[in-house]
């Protein structure tokens, strides 16, 4: 009987471990889930060492974009070998890219699986979001004026602009919350590529400053046909007159130029306003007519400009050398291509006393790492990105402007400006384009850059497009249709719950007076572009709750089997 | 036992609170237990009669305790031990038998019969227990009872040694599947309650094995009838069968000749029919599409030929999109980023009749239908057609004449790969370096400045004129065999192509397929 007692008890005790095995597992599973556990990689912020460790070997990777130019990628590929020469116990392996968007979304998939390479060209509206991820970008505060390896650091084996001698207009558009997260690789704005003969023929002059007004009515006076359904303008079946390559900058311009709200440095999105409103029947009119059109709808202005079919193209300044009839690069066959004289202009303007531009253009940020020598690594690469070697060279095979004072102003750049329109290389138009972005930098704007920035980029985009379309397709274009097209871009683009926000915090703290002026007083929006998320939905309350009873329950069944067994 | 129960019951809920799955386990839970209640019906009958037999077999049972509890009741704690030793040996063989042979139905018997024997056998164990409390359930009276007739008990159960095997099985499997009765009661008196759960199941394990096999043969007699009557309506329907197949197979040859005469008549009806009925529901025939103004909303029906780039979740259309080649016999179509579900995606092979109602367009020449609503591709099943490619060599030189072919399955034959590295061999810098672009019959991206997996381009050419072809890499990725031929190209050889038509500032082929002379012959 004894035996049985004990078999029983063992059985017992067996039961109580597993228990009390099951419980601690349990805690552990639980403190996890409600620890929010969402498999992000966290990496701690990065400290500048104190120097860099030259034995080593570190292999660093570099994600660069480059506009389908082949001169560009030798570029890259000649820095790096440079780079190298000088650091051998650095491997640089670069990786390339064709477009902003690629890149984007390949490092959005490598943040999560903290794999992100180590120096990559991004827009700034990107970095945005990379920082969604703790410590997933490098602050550049600490590095650029360290004085060993800062800008111009004393340790460093090459010449290395100094703090002063980056175009601060630049630099600072790279700042992000205060931080610096990012460098100016290359700098560019758009520019309007015009063709003067056709201008000219209608019975107008090219002025100085565009306005909307007159890129309006030109264009409209062109869209006479001929008996033969000919335009009577270049005796063609085609003819767009007025072509936009991004229309995202389009809208984006166009509201600047207004004092319009589009964002806020908080995060607050503006861009659903009366102005825009306004600023979008008039693109539908000329939508409507077929005076105007866009890439997305049509192809590539410079196709259209280059065959005689357009008057002003507007396209980005680094696109400049497919721009006009002497053009380097060109996308028709030659036999479609008409002589004509290009002129380049700024963008068109609201006001020509108060010009305004955006800015555009690659930077460069660095992912951090667990070892900072292999972060610093990579900070030594991304400054040798911005010697005059590299700076020079690159600017000139497309409409860029080189970011650092440094290579502006040597006797390098300066010769090459001076032989403008000499050959294919010193292309007069790309040249003009670059001496229209030096000329008005302090014209130029940047939209302020916050995690979800680039999704309200987007939706400026699709307003546009979507509008054209729809004007194209002969449907009603009213303020219902503004009304639907607007609610529809922000479910499309997410943007509701940021809208929600700003809402909320002009109520409870501006009392409804507009969002630029609540930005003024520091009153409006969540900060950081951070989203309020407001209280927990009913039902994560029920289950919370249901799951603190069940431990109280288990906890009181234990205590009451514990006095029990002891009695 | 209980309390691990307890405890389950508090880690399902625990689990349940974090994933929220509750309704659909209940749902899952429900049919089990309408099951169980089924299966205790048809066995009321046999219990009855095995009730009996348990009746009898434990009179002997008691008769035999009694005896042995007089003459060895000094030695029942020695023999205990030894008992206990030699149950473990056969309580694993027992377990393996129990388990392999009448594990499924054991637990369904052993649950509904235990409460009948249970009924029963407490009336015949009360002469020997003495007690009322197995079936009152009182514990503190069955504790007391038990307690006094331990003895006897174990007397009789170490007598029987067969019993006393069973008993530790029984032990086992009382422990799991009749948890709840079994470890209540050891919770307060684990001796007395273990010595009456041994009696309990031993009957109840005996009337298992008895209804276990009573049932068995009883259902293998159904079964062997419903064989014998299921093959005999087999015979007779096969043979119904074969005779109307036999009728139908006549009925088919006589009509046949029926048939083809009215075939032509029926045909013209049909496709007049098809007609009218596109033109009633909007379906536009290929001239009328071709014929139709660029921003006019068009419905068209045609077959797929080939999916290009698919894009899950398009964000700029806000649902997922995809590209076709889509043609009928009188013409090719483009269907850029069109909105598709997931499963007509997968659905979507060559020759996939589709119908899709879009705005047509124009971008760089190129003649398409783009989406005017979320409203996705309709896959319509059954037919199914493949375009055969048109040799369109000869219009080459002449882009309104090959125009007329845009986005159809086309054909290029007699090419001559002509080199494309000429802008980059200007370019270069080195002897080398041009050679290499001089010598080149491919390159990545239209300048070569892309790398392994972009677009493929290359030059061939015929009467004098040289033309420029694209590998590309949506519609074709670097895994094709198209792609890999490309790359394996040489400038003179001579090859035949065969593509679709795309347009981009004029002719820009899509090649699917490169023959080279060898393949060919």
């Amino acid at each position: 009987m004894r035996s049985v007692y004990t078999k029983t008890g063992r059985k017992k005790h067996t039961a109580a471990v597993s228990a009390k095995a099951c419980l601690l597992s349990l805690l552990v599973l639980t403190a996890c889930l409600l620890g929010g556990c969402h498999g992000k990689i966290a990496t701690s912020s990065f400290a500048v060492p104190g120097s860099f460790d030259t034995e080593k070997k570190y292999t660093i990777t570099f994600w660069a974009k480059n506009d389908t130019n082949k001169t560009q990628v030798k570029i890259y590929n000649k820095a790096v070998e440079g780079f190298e020469a000088l650091y051998p116990n650095i491997d640089v392996q670069i990786r390339l890219y064709t477009n902003y968007g690629d890149i984007y979304n390949d490092v959005i998939t490598n943040i999560s699986t903290g794999t992100t390479p180590n120096v990559c060209i991004t827009y700034p509206d990107n970095i945005a979001t990379y920082m969604s991820g703790k410590n997933t970008v490098v602050e550049l505060d600490d590095l650029i004026t360290d004085d060993a390896y800062g800008l111009g650091g004393s340790e460093l084996a090459f010449e290395s602009p100094s703090v002063e001698k980056m175009t601060p207009k630049f630099l600072e558009e790279c700042r992000i919350d205060g931080h610096l997260m990012a460098v100016p690789f290359m700098r560019s704005t758009e520019a309007c590529y015009i063709n003067k003969d056709y201008v000219e023929k209608l019975g107008y002059e090219v002025p100085d400053i565009l306005t909307w007004d007159f890129v309006w009515e030109v264009s409209e006076a062109a869209m006479k046909k001929g008996k033969d359904d000919l335009f009577k303008l270049n005796g063609q079946k085609v003819l767009i007159p007025f072509i936009y390559k991004s229309t995202d900058n389009m809208l984006i311009q166009m509201l600047q130029q207004e004092g319009a709200g589009y964002t806020t440095s908080e995060g607050n999105v503006l861009l659903f306003n009366d102005t825009t409103k306004a600023l979008l029947k008039e693109i539908a009119k000329h939508a409507e007519s077929r005076a105007f059109s866009t890439f997305k709808i049509s192809s590539y202005p410079a196709n259209f400009l280059n065959a005689g079919q357009c008057i002003f193209a507007v396209d980005s300044t680094a696109g400049s050398t497919w721009m006009g009839s002497e053009a380097p690069l060109v996308d028709i066959s030659p036999d479609k291509i008409v002589k004509f004289e290009t002129v380049v202009r700024p963008v068109p303007q609201a006001d020509p006393e108060n010009l305004q531009m955006i800015s555009q253009g690659p930077s460069v940020c660095i992912f951090n790492k667990e070892d900072p020598q292999e972060v610093l690594a990579s900070w030594l690469f991304t400054q040798y990105l911005l010697t005059n070697d590299v700076q020079i060279s690159y600017s000139s095979t497309e409409g860029y402007l080189p970011v650092t004072s440094m290579a502006l102003e040597s006797d390098e750049y300066q010769e090459y400006l001076a032989a403008a329109g000499s050959d294919k290389k010193h292309y007069q138009v790309k040249m003009d384009v670059v001496k229209l972005l030096q000329d008005h930098t302090e014209d130029t704007f940047v939209t302020p850059v916050f995690n979800g920035s680039a999704s309200v980029r987007d939706a400026a985009s699709y307003l546009v497009e979507d509008t054209c379309k729809s004007a194209r397709r002969r449907q009603t274009v009213d303020d219902k249709y503004f009304d639907k097209l607007f609610a529809d871009v922000k479910n499309l683009y997410h943007l509701n719950q940021i809208e929600a926000a700003d809402e909320t915090e002009e109520s409870a703290g501006t009392g409804g007076e507009d969002a630029e002026a609540a930005e003024r007083t520091g009153k409006a929006g969540t900060g950081n572009g951070k989203e309020d998320l407001g209280p927990l939905p009913v039902t994560s309350v029920v289950l919370l709750a249901t799951l603190v009873c069940a431990w109280v329950c288990i906890l009181v069944w234990l205590l009451v089997s514990h006095f029990r067994q002891k009695k | 036992m209980k309390k691990i129960k307890m405890f389950a019951a508090a880690v399902a809920l625990t689990a349940l609170a974090l994933t929220g799955c509750s309704s659909s386990n209940k749902e899952t839970e429900a049919p089990k237990e309408t099951q169980a209640k089924e299966t205790q019906a048809p066995e009321t009958q046999a219990k009855e009669t095995e009730a009996k037999v348990v009746e009898t077999e434990a009179k002997v049972v008691e008769t035999e305790a009694a005896a042995v509890v007089e003459t060895e009741a000094a030695a029942v704690e020695t023999e205990v031990k030894a008992v206990e030793t030699e149950a473990k040996a056969v309580e694993t063989e027992a377990a393996a038998v129990v388990e392999t042979e009448a594990a499924a139905v054991e637990t369904e018997a052993v649950e509904t019969e235990a409460k009948v024997v249970e009924t029963e056998a407490a009336e015949t164990e009360a002469k020997v227990v003495e007690t009322e409390a197995v079936e009152t359930e009182a514990a503190e009276t069955e504790a007391a009872v038990v307690e006094t007739e331990a003895a006897e008990t174990e007397a009789a159960v170490v007598e029987t040694e067969a019993a006393e095997t069973e008993a530790a099985v029984v032990e086992t499997e009382a422990a799991e599947t009749e948890a709840a009765v079994v470890e209540t009661e050891a919770a307060e008196t684990e001796a007395a309650e273990t010595e009456a759960a041994v009696v309990e199941t031993e009957a109840a394990e005996t009337e298992a094995a008895v209804v276990e096999t009573e049932a068995a043969e009883t259902e293998a007699a159904v079964v062997e009838t419903e064989a014998a009557e299921t093959e005999a309506a087999v015979v007779e329907t096969e043979a119904a069968e074969t005779e109307a197949a036999v009728v139908e197979t006549e009925a088919v040859e006589t009509e046949a000749a029926v048939v083809e005469t009215e075939a032509v008549e029926t045909e013209a009806a049909v496709v007049e029919t098809e007609a009218e009925t596109e033109a009633e529901s909007g379906v536009l025939t290929y001239e009328e599409y071709a014929a139709a103004d660029t921003d006019t909303l068009v419905t068209i029906e045609a077959y797929v030929q080939a999916k290009q780039a698919f894009y899950e979740d398009n964000k700029d259309v806000g649902t997922s999109t995809v590209t076709l080649y889509a043609q009928d016999k009188d013409g090719g179509y483009f269907l850029y980023n069109v909105p598709v579900t997931k499963s007509d995606y997968a659905r979507i092979k060559e020759g996939t009749k589709i119908r899709f109602t879009g705005y047509k367009s124009e971008w760089a020449g190129e003649v398409e239908i783009v989406p005017d609503t979320l409203t996705p591709i309709e896959v319509i099943r059954g037919e199914i057609y493949i375009s055969n490619p048109v040799d369109v060599t000869s219009a080459l030189s002449d882009e309104d004449e090959l125009a007329a072919y845009m986005n159809q399955r086309v054909l290029f034959s007699g090419m001559t790969v002509e080199p494309i590295g000429a802008a980059e061999a200007t370019a270069s810098e080195t002897e080398a370096e041009t050679e290499a672009a001089e010598a080149a019959a491919f390159q990545y991206g239209w300048d070569g400045s892309g790398s392994e997996g972009d677009d493929l381009y290359f030059n061939a050419s015929v009467d004098g004129k040289t033309y420029t072809f694209v590998v590309e890499s949506n519609l074709c990725d670097e895994n094709s065999e198209v792609y890999q031929t490309v790359k394996n190209l040489k400038v003179g050889d001579t090859i035949d192509m065969e593509g679709f038509l795309y347009w981009y500032e004029g002719a820009q082929p899509h090649i699917i397929n490169v023959m080279l002379p060898e393949e060919e012959e």
